[in-house]
Order: structure tokens, then sequence, then C-alpha cells
């Protein structure tokens, strides 16, 4: 494989930003009660760390201040694409906006900056950027379906948030209503899916 | 050194203020309008041709109660926002009322109350919010039903229920905002 594609590969499987790194792990499990509330954030972080990794690996950085230069140029990003949430998705915006802003102090966004695109090309650092931010979008998917399923008993509900009128009908009820398990939804529900999805995670990181 | 590093930092933040700047003034128009647009569909979704379907509002933003009027007939209907504490910090509301005090509707616009449990104060979760809806702001005592009052509540709630059904009998306690001659 070439270097090219397996920078890409390594970020979505064996160094998966969550369930490998743990990095990212706090809005990993307050945005995920369902689907779209974690595709929602996923797409908004990707982007965020697509503009962040080729800033870093085409400007230089300051050595000596290169956290308070990266933190800016991810909070410059972050504040992009709220104000184009804002304006383009407004329903979503207002679901995930407070998230989305958190993101600024998403660890997986700096430590991919800091870590790897200022030491590389940008066009590795773009793939590395996609790989990663991939990765983190399954963890939250994954984590959000598991969570919707369990604790609302749906899937894919409020779709429309994200793609429009035509998609509402894409949810699908998994369990009969009245099954629903709502500690699921909340935080320590969280804890529970996240800790055991990183303990299956185990075997992929001692390969 | 210092002063490089400085002024290469001064650079960056340079540019990063510059595309925030651009991309805010770029998007300015579009986000009031959403603002705007969200605002007068959950009015309009409260209302539901109980009042003038036209009204103007200035502000992107429900702050004061706003009274929405006719030339002829003055006082059609009045919105009022407003905040109660609920099981698990504030939560926000907006209630519209008729200018002869009947509640038209009410709709809860922020909370963190628990999923599956404190969320039954949601219009699309629950039809609790919509037995509010026909009822006389003044004549009606605002508290539970357990508590002596008039609303009924909801088992696994009743915190919820509570605190919110109070916050509501507050703010339209308030006399409704008049129009302007």
């Amino acid at each position: 494989m070439s270097q090219a594609a397996a920078t890409f590969v390594r970020g979505v499987a064996r160094e998966n930003p969550v369930w490998i790194q743990m990095l990212g792990l706090c809005p990993a499990m307050a945005v995920t009660t369902s689907v779209t509330n974690g595709l929602g954030l996923a797409m908004a972080t990707l982007s965020v760390l697509v503009g962040s990794n080729l800033v870093a690996s085409t400007i230089p950085i300051p050595e000596r201040a290169r956290l308070p230069a990266l933190v800016f140029i991810i909070a410059s990003f972050t504040t992009t694409v709220v104000l184009l949430l804002e304006a383009f998705a407004f329903t979503l915006y207002e679901r995930i906006a407070l998230y989305v802003q958190i993101i600024v102090t998403n660890c997986v966004i700096l430590a991919r900056a800091d870590g790897f695109a200022r030491h590389n090309r940008p066009h590795i650092a773009l793939l590395d950027a996609l790989g990663v931010g991939l990765g983190f979008a399954a963890a939250l998917i994954g984590l959000g379906a598991l969570r919707e399923v369990l604790g609302s008993g749906t899937l894919l509900s409020g779709m429309e948030h994200l793609f429009g009128e035509a998609t509402r009908n894409w949810e699908i009820r998994v369990l009969p209503k009245g099954f629903e398990f709502p500690l699921a939804l909340l935080p320590p529900g969280a804890f529970l899916l996240a800790g055991l999805a990183i303990a299956l995670f185990r075997p992929v990181k001692d390969t | 050194m210092n002063l490089r590093t400085a002024v290469h930092l001064g650079v960056i933040t340079s540019l990063g203020s510059l595309m925030v700047l651009g991309v805010s003034q770029f998007t300015e128009e579009a986000r009031t309008e959403n603002r705007r647009d969200a605002l007068e569909s959950n009015l309009m979704e409260l209302l539901r041709g109980d009042a003038p379907m036209t009204f103007d509002l200035d502000a992107s933003r429900l702050e004061t109660p706003v009274a929405l009027c006719d030339t002829q007939d003055g006082l059609q209907a009045a919105v009022i926002p407003g905040s109660a504490s609920g099981y698990a910090g504030h939560i926000g509301f907006v209630a519209a009322v008729r200018g002869n005090g009947e509640i038209s509707g009410v709709r809860v616009t922020s909370h963190s109350e628990t999923p599956g449990i404190g969320d039954v104060i949601e219009a699309d979760k629950s039809d609790w919010i919509h037995s509010l809806r026909g009822r006389d702001a003044q004549a009606t005592f605002w508290e539970l039903v357990k508590d002596g009052g008039d609303i009924d509540g909801v088992s696994g709630a009743t915190i919820t229920l509570r605190g919110l059904v109070k916050g509501i009998g507050k703010s339209l306690s308030q006399p409704l905002p008049e129009c302007a001659e």
C-alpha cells in the first residue's frame, strides 16, 4: 500500500481516534443520542479537520507558539462552519450548534494538526484529515445508532433536519413502543456503551 | 526570535480573523432571515389562524412580549416568552394568548429535562402541552392537580411539569402587551 493510502486507512481503522486513541470522547458521547446528531457533528468535525490540517501543513507554524497558533486556526474554521450552518442548514444548526462550537476543544483536531499535518505535505495531511474524520464519523454514527435503537427504539429519525423533508420517512422503528430503554440516551448510558465499544476494539489495537 | 514569533502569530491571527469576518458578512442576511423565519413559523403554528396571519416582527429573537394588532379591532393576540425551572435547569417557552385571554398554544423552546421522561413537555413527543390550548390565561389556577391546581400532571414528570406550569402562570399573570394607538 502506498504511503498515501496507508495514511488514509490508518485513521479510519487501526488508529481510530475514538475507539483506539480515545480522543474526542466528550463530543462522541455528548451528541450521540441519535444517528442524525452523530452524523451532523461528524460532518462538521470533518470539515474543520480538513481545513485545519491543510492550513497547518501549508503555512509555517511558529515552533515556540504552536499551540495558540493552531488553536486559533481551528477556532477560525469552527466559527466559519457554525456561521455556514446557521445560514444554510438552520434546523440542524438549532440542534447541534452548541456541540459544533466546542469542536474548538476537540483534541482529535489539535492532535492531527500538531502531531501530523505540521510535518507533512498538504496532500498527505488532507488524506490524514479525511481518514481520521471518517474514523471519527464511524465512531459517532455507530454509538449514535446503538443509543438510538436502545433508547428511542428507532433508527435514522430526524434525518429531515440534515437532508430535507424528503428524508423524513427514513425513520425505521426497531423496537416496539414501550420497549425503549431511556438509560441509553442519558450520559451514564453513553459511558457504559462507549466503554463496551472500547473494550471490543482492544483486539484491533493489539494486532 | 520573540519578535519573529509575535509577527508570525500576528499574521496567522489576521488571516483567520479575515476569513471569519468575510464569512460572517457574506452569510449575515441569510442567518438573520433564517432566525426570523424560524420564529415566525413557530408563532404561526402557535396561533394557527386565530390571529392576523401576517405580522411584522422587527427582531429575529423573541425576548419580550409582542402584541399582534389589527388596525380596527386592536389586540388580536400576544406572544409571551418565558422561562421556568424544571428538573434539570431552565425550560424556555413561548405562550400565545388571544385578545380575549384564551390560550392559543404553548411551546417549549429549550430544555434539558430527562429524555424519555421529562420530554413530555415537547409538542411532538406528547399531547400534554396541547392540553393547555383553550384555557383561560387568567382564570386558570396554574398549579398541578396534585398541588390543588387546575393542570393535570404526568406520572414520572411531576417536578418538570410543576416547574413549567408555575413558570407559565407567572408569565401569564403579567398584563398583556398593548397595541400602539
